[in-house]
């Protein structure tokens, strides 16, 4: 990725994303209205799997929102969620709460960035 | 005098060969979206359709009988190599590619006979557009 470590969002991702298709910035703007509609699932899942103990179901969960944050460009949420895959598989306890804010926080700030973008 | 007509002559030309067709198997809606505009960028490839989970594809695999299938890894029902021995046995002859955002270490094994390559999700979506060109084009696989 090329965003800086504290960005939300990759502008060189961004752009390229926007310049792709016949249309510029269609497909950008469709990717984001689809993340921002799966984006109560992704973290449903993830939650689900937290309350439930399930090391498994919250590796499947932060590996699902990973690959979801990776193409719309949102880095600081991959890196969250490839961070509790990591651990998750790995098999190292996290602590609910913890894990839990700070992927909320990251979803939350990308959610914010992208309306902001197709604003 | 002799009336001379305009003749066109139609010269035979090599008939091109059809697009291949692309199933893109991926249970996020944004990942398909994304990689169907990916896949448009790259030459005679035709998406004809998606799935969201290890059975819908190979479901779709029987039914539409696509070329390709680009196939995560991760996916509800059933994945990873249960999927590609699925897809395999309803279309022997279907090439798969694997993208997913499972390590590389995981996902190079499952490249042999039937699966063409393996690509991480996880790449910037240009190299992720390169990886594809690499390994479906020609121009690619002559770069190799």
């Amino acid at each position: 990725m090329t965003a800086g470590a504290d960005d939300v969002l990759d502008e060189q991702v961004l752009s390229w994303i926007r310049n792709l298709g016949q249309e510029p910035g269609k497909l950008l703007e469709e990717m984001v209205g689809l993340f921002v509609a799966d984006a109560p699932r992704l973290m449903a899942e993830i939650d689900a799997a937290l309350a439930g103990g399930s090391t498994a179901g919250l590796a499947r969960a932060a590996h699902r929102l990973k690959g979801a944050a990776a193409h719309i460009g949102a880095v600081r949420l991959c890196r969250t969620a490839t961070e509790v895959e990591a651990r998750a598989t790995a098999g190292t306890p996290q602590e609910a709460s913890c894990t839990s804010a700070a992927v909320h926080g990251e979803m939350d700030a990308t959610l914010q960035a992208l309306e902001g973008l197709v604003a | 005098m002799p009336i001379l007509r305009s003749v066109t002559i139609e010269t035979a030309t090599p008939r091109e060969s059809a697009p291949r067709r692309v199933l893109v198997a991926d249970d996020q809606a944004s990942t398909r979206r994304f990689l169907r505009a990916v896949l448009e960028e790259l030459p005679d490839l035709d998406v004809i359709g998606e799935a969201v989970d290890g059975m819908e594809t190979v479901a779709q695999v029987q039914a539409l009988q696509p070329d390709i299938v680009l196939l995560d890894l991760s996916m509800p029902v059933f994945d990873g190599s249960d999927a590609i021995a699925g897809i395999l046995r309803v279309k022997p002859d279907a090439s798969v590619v694997i993208v997913s955002g499972m390590d590389p270490e995981y996902g190079d094994p499952l490249v042999g006979p039937g699966v063409l390559g393996f690509v991480w999700k996880g790449l910037p979506p240009f190299e992720l557009l390169e990886r594809l060109r690499d390994i479906l084009t020609p121009e690619g696989s002559a770069a190799r």
